[in-house]
């Protein structure tokens, strides 16, 4: 029950409204143009769609609050469903194993990088995103063949609802591990340890903190989070390519950046990340409805993240 | 140092990979190299200065795009004045998003995150789909006519003599290296912060423009797809730190991530040659910048710590 | 009748939002004058400073030079004004050369050489100003501001943690712009300092000038309770302890460590329950001594013993585990400036792995709440340490430890730019950990702090241990003349 208690005692402050003031405000802007919107199953699809956004901007948020980025993340997520849908002959539960150690063997990779050799992590990851690129294009002609579509189970369970509309298994999905990474950000000393280095990771070696294990392990999580995103979004759609997660790649640091944490790291939380997903969700169905060209997506999009973010800035310059 | 050796490593191998070498495979090299070179250089002087753009692949590729179509069809004249003037709106271009860096307080990052869509989606409003054109003497005196290398040449290294030293000398130019080494310090030196990271950004577009006006002088046309802009953008880091700027700011010059592209350029092509898979090239170019920037950064750290 | 005053500052305030960092300050300098500007940390004395060169502007009031009105809108705005600051933090470029630094200034470089040869220093122009120690760097700071011939010198704090003989050449370099009809405002901590060279003294508390008087004889009590108010509660801190330690175990021992730019042979012992005092000139060895026992630095030789043991640091944490903590000398890098005073405080619990699960709140409340009580921390600024005044902000730095215990404290300069109330708090807490039984390694470049708080003293000086002295040998004379290499009587 305490434990309970402790995940609803997270601290809501003044940008946290004005998101949700925003996000509100999107969503009926929406509903106006398209009322087929403003209905359950609506927002149930439109709950689905952001968890594999959700969670690959989750991975990116504990990055950011280590003042560290994961630019490698849409090639961790695209190769883990690769993986997954290549091992699935052998039974979906070990394939999804082997998606798992996927993701961290190449978080251990990044984090050890990071911490242990001093990598700058914008490079780093820069680094493993064109390793990984080349590795699976090689690899789907050789090593990775295999079959190129998600496993049965997988594709039903990331399409179907969840009991009801407008829950669906992404959603609970992403629910339940956002509430795990809201718990161990806000609750625990590893969630303590990532906003310490963050913020000033000297200060914590001379604390006496193995600055090196929090990169690995912040990594680790990260690539984890983008493998699970990959696997859903492979399952929503059926299929896996190499390109499966790379709209997602920028999204996920837009959606952090909106929600507040700070790319410099030390402070912020997976809160706003939430809300900033959800805004970026929404404002992707708008702008579909409206039916407007690529290029004026693209403009929009562009425009939206720099109004937010200027907006953001001015709130917290002012308090 | 070790860049120019690992240059020279490569050249040579490829050089002797050719059945010949002369003019026109000289000539191949370096168009091959000269939109990224560019590129690079502007990513550069930008990393110098404590920021980054992650939106300078989309800046060529919208200078490539209004190059393309606005030039169709003209004459000499014409064609030259709009290729000056382009550039000049490269360099507009970025002192804007150097300008809003500094008057929102928003990280380069996230700011340039934005534009990067913002300028794709002018791209692709100027230049629905591929096409476009230059004036035909234009495109020779930029890439040289078939086979003389010296043109495309020039163009590497102009901006270099031209722009670059001049800068660095002036008070400008190391404003630039204080703010990207220490804000604060360079404030209390007497540095206009805001002013000097917008003409950071203003030379960071000029270079851009460059490049896009070069790739519309060699390709004779252009392509608005976002791909190709996130790829060129990324690749522009990776040659900057390849060439030894530092990502920290306030270290670094030029010549480097210059030199930088043609390594960039030779490994694809020499694993070609051995019917190696290109994308295998990938995997070497990844791991190679973070070889580079893992050396360089051992040898800047001091000895003795735990 | 006012004479000609070459600087006015009149009734300036500046507030950043609720928090009122000046409320009314009044300064009068009058040409050739040395004038000290005194007043606790979070008193104003900074904020002013920024107001006059030109780093900040001011909401009301106005500044006058010369009888004319003046605003500065900028530090090169001041500079042209001949106002020339030199700040505790030097403010060069560090990663380009001392060449480029002068040029971005537009310092001429014969006039720069001239005043840096009148210093008896020397410099590579071509040297790239972070591989520069920081007292050159200092007076390189002061000697580029002198090129620029200015009419107000201001120093802030530089001659904190300078060595002796530097920090003489600045006072030299005062007394030479008084002769010239310039004037100087002397910001320091030092009021042995302050009573020789200066001729006025203002002193601000709370926002507000209120003092403001000639500084021709015994000041320091009548410094002292003007910043410190009604509340003047500046006890004798002599009220050390005299307990023999003669048979107390020894819990620290270093044998013949070298290692860094300049520790070449250093050995010594601390006792349990003892505050073993260190003095030295700049750059000794000391900072290297204190980080290889704080397991930050490795040695390049020597022993060291904890508690009869060899040991070897390859972390802090090593360090921390067999109880000895640090508390550095640069309070920015033992803080995490975003994040709260209790987080900064219970940092120190979360060291290993084991402690990365679950917080037990209860428990790290009341630690937490200890630690506040303990060192009179100030909660009010509670969402961000920086919001902290520096004196509150060391006393969290020291707190961090108080929450997880230690044997031995090393403590490098901790009340090196803070006020006197609190300095004074700092020494009374180091008395009350002997009194615990546990051991302070103390290094502190304000001689007399050793004996107001130590119980014995070691003077460092060419990386060796030039003199052990107990405490009654430790007075200001004895302790400058072992630390430039003297023989004294011991």
């Amino acid at each position: 029950m305490s434990t309970i208690k402790n995940f609803a005692t997270v601290k809501v402050s003044k940008s946290i409204w004005a998101l949700v003031g925003i996000l509100i405000g999107l969503f009926l802007l929406t509903s106006f143009i398209d009322p087929y919107f403003f209905s359950i199953p609506a927002v149930g699809v439109t709950f689905a769609l952001a968890a594999p956004l959700g969670l690959l901007a989750a991975g990116q948020t504990i990055c950011m609050l280590t003042g560290g980025i994961d630019l490698s993340l849409a090639m961790i997520a695209a190769g883990a469903a690769f993986i997954v849908s290549v091992k699935s002959p052998d039974g979906t539960f070990l394939a999804l194993l082997w998606g798992a150690f996927f993701c961290i063997l190449v978080g251990s990779i990044n984090g050890l990088a990071v911490g242990l050799l001093g990598m700058n992590p914008l490079i780093m990851t820069l680094g493993m995103n064109a390793v990984l690129i080349g590795v699976f294009t090689v690899g789907v002609t050789t090593f990775l063949k295999g079959s190129s579509s998600m496993p049965e189970i997988l594709v039903t369970a990331s399409n179907a609802t969840f009991l009801f509309d407008p829950l669906s298994w992404p959603l609970v999905i992403w629910a339940v591990i956002g509430g795990l990474l809201l718990f161990v950000l806000n609750k625990t000393g590893l969630g303590r340890l990532v906003y310490a280095i963050g913020d000033n990771a000297q200060a914590a070696r001379l604390a006496g903190v193995k600055v090196w294990q929090v990169q690995w392990a912040t990594y680790v999580i990260c690539a984890l989070l983008g493998g699970i995103g990959g696997v859903i979004i492979g399952g929503q759609s059926g299929a896996v390519a190499i390109s499966l997660a790379n709209p997602f790649l920028l999204p996920s640091v837009a959606a952090v950046v909106i929600g507040g944490t700070s790319i410099m790291g030390g402070t912020g939380n997976y809160t706003g990340t939430i809300l900033g997903t959800l805004i970026l969700t929404v404002l992707s169905y708008l702008l579909a409805t409206i039916n407007s060209s690529e290029a004026v997506k693209q403009m929009i999009y562009g425009a939206i993240i720099l109004v937010l973010a200027w907006t953001y800035s001015k709130i917290s310059q002012n308090s | 140092m070790g860049i120019v050796g690992l240059v020279l490593i490569l050249g040579y191998w490829r050089i002797n990979q050719l059945p010949q070498f002369g003019s026109y495979e000289a000539r191949t090299f370096i168009l091959g190299i000269l939109p990224i070179a560019l590129l690079s250089m502007g990513q550069a002087i930008i990393i110098i200065g404590g920021g980054i753009n992650l939106a300078i692949g989309a800046e060529a590729v919208l200078i490539n795009c209004l190059s393309a179509k606005y030039m169709a069809g003209t004459s000499l004249t014409e064609s030259i004045l709009l290729a000056i003037f382009f550039v000049g709106f490269g360099a507009l271009i970025g002192a804007i998003t150097g300008w809003i860096v500094s008057a929102s307080g928003i990280a380069d990052i996230v700011v340039t995150l934005a534009t990067s869509y913002l300028l794709v989606g002018v791209a692709m409003f100027v230049m629905p789909q591929p096409g476009g054109g230059i004036n035909q003497s234009l495109a020779d005196a930029i890439g040289g006519k078939d086979p003389n290398f010296i043109p495309p040449l020039i163009w590497l290294i102009l901006p270099l003599v031209v722009i670059w030293i001049p800068l660095y000398r002036s008070r400008t130019g190391i404003a630039m290296f204080a703010i990207g080494s220490n804000k604060d310090a360079a404030f209390l030196s007497g540095v206009n912060v805001n002013r000097t990271r917008i003409k950071l950004y203003a030379v960071g577009g000029l270079f851009a423009g460059l490049s896009g006006v070069v790739l519309t002088g060699i390709t004779l046309s252009a392509s608005p797809f976002a791909m190709i802009s996130n790829t060129a953008t990324l690749n522009s880091v990776a040659g900057a730190v390849l060439g030894g700027v530092s990502l920290a700011g306030g270290v670094g010059g030029l010549a480097g991530p210059a030199m930088a592209a043609l390594i960039l350029y030779f490994i694809p092509n020499i694993l070609l040659a051995y019917g190696i898979d290109p994308s295998y090239s990938q995997i070497i170019t990844g791991a190679l910048t973070i070889l580079v920037v893992l050396i360089g950064g051992l040898l800047r750290k001091r000895t003795g710590k735990t | 009748m006012t004479q000609d005053l070459l600087l006015e500052i009149n009734s300036v305030a500046k507030s950043y939002g609720p928090v009122i960092a000046l409320k009314k300050a009044n300064l009068s300098v009058r040409p050739g004058e040395i004038h000290a500007l005194l007043g606790a940390n979070g008193a104003g004395k900074s904020t002013l400073v920024k107001i006059l060169t030109g780093v900040i502007t001011s909401d009301t009031g106005h500044i006058s030079l010369h009888g004319k009105n003046v605003q500065f809108s900028s530090p090169d705005d001041a500079r042209k004004n001949g106002i020339a600051p030199v700040f505790q933090d030097p403010a060069l470029i560090p990663d380009i050369s001392l060449q480029r630094n002068l040029a971005l200034t537009g310092t001429n470089e014969k006039r720069f050489l001239a005043e840096l040869n009148a210093m008896g220093l020397k410099v590579n122009l071509n040297e790239i100003a972070a591989n520069i120690e920081l007292p050159t760097l200092r007076m390189i700071d002061l000697a580029r501001a002198l090129s620029h011939d200015p009419e107000l010198l201001i120093l802030d704090e530089i001659t904190a943690a300078l060595p002796i003989d530097l920090a003489d050449k600045v006072i030299e370099i005062m007394n030479a712009q008084k002769k010239k009809g310039k004037s100087v405002v002397f910001i320091s901590h030092r009021l042995a300092e302050i009573e020789s060279i200066c001729d006025w003294a203002t002193v601000l508390r709370d926002g507000i000038d209120v003092d403001s008087f000639e500084t021709n004889k015994e000041i320091e009590e009548r410094i002292v309770s003007a910043m410190l108010g009604e509340k003047n509660n500046v006890t004798n801190a002599k009220h050390r302890s005299s307990r023999s330690l003669k048979n107390a175990a020894t819990i620290l021992e270093v044998v013949n460590l070298s290692g860094g730019k300049n520790l070449t042979d250093v050995s010594f012992e601390i006792k349990k329950g003892e505050v073993l005092g260190v003095a030295a000139l700049e750059g000794q060895g000391q900072d290297f001594l204190f980080e290889i026992l704080a397991g930050q630095s490795k040695p390049d030789s020597g022993q060291i013993l904890v508690n009869g043991t060899t040991v070897l640091f390859n972390h802090p944490a090593d360090a921390i585990k067999l109880g000895i903590s640090y508390v550095p000398g640069d309070r920015k890098s033992a803080l995490m400036p975003q994040r709260s005073i209790r987080e900064n405080l219970a940092l120190t619990r979360f060291r290993g792995l084991a402690n990365w699960g679950r917080i037990k709140a209860k428990d790290e409340n009341k630690t937490v709440d200890n630690a506040v009580t303990a060192l009179e921390i100030d909660t009010r600024a509670k969402s961000q340490v920086k919001r902290l005044s520096g004196g509150n902000q060391q006393k969290v730095t020291i707190g961090r430890w108080v929450t997880t215990g230690f044997d031995l404290l090393l403590c490098f300069d901790p009340t090196r730019g803070i006020d006197v109330g609190t300095k004074q708090q700092i020494y009374e807490l180091i008395r009350k950990f002997a009194d615990e039984g546990k051991s302070v390694l103390l290094f502190t470049s304000e001689l007399r702090e050793i004996q107001l708080t130590c119980d014995r003293a070691i003077v460092i000086y060419e990386g060796k241990v030039q003199a052990n002295l107990e405490i009654e040998k430790c007075s200001e004379e004895n302790l400058m003349n072992a630390a430039h290499g003297l023989v004294v009587a011991q």
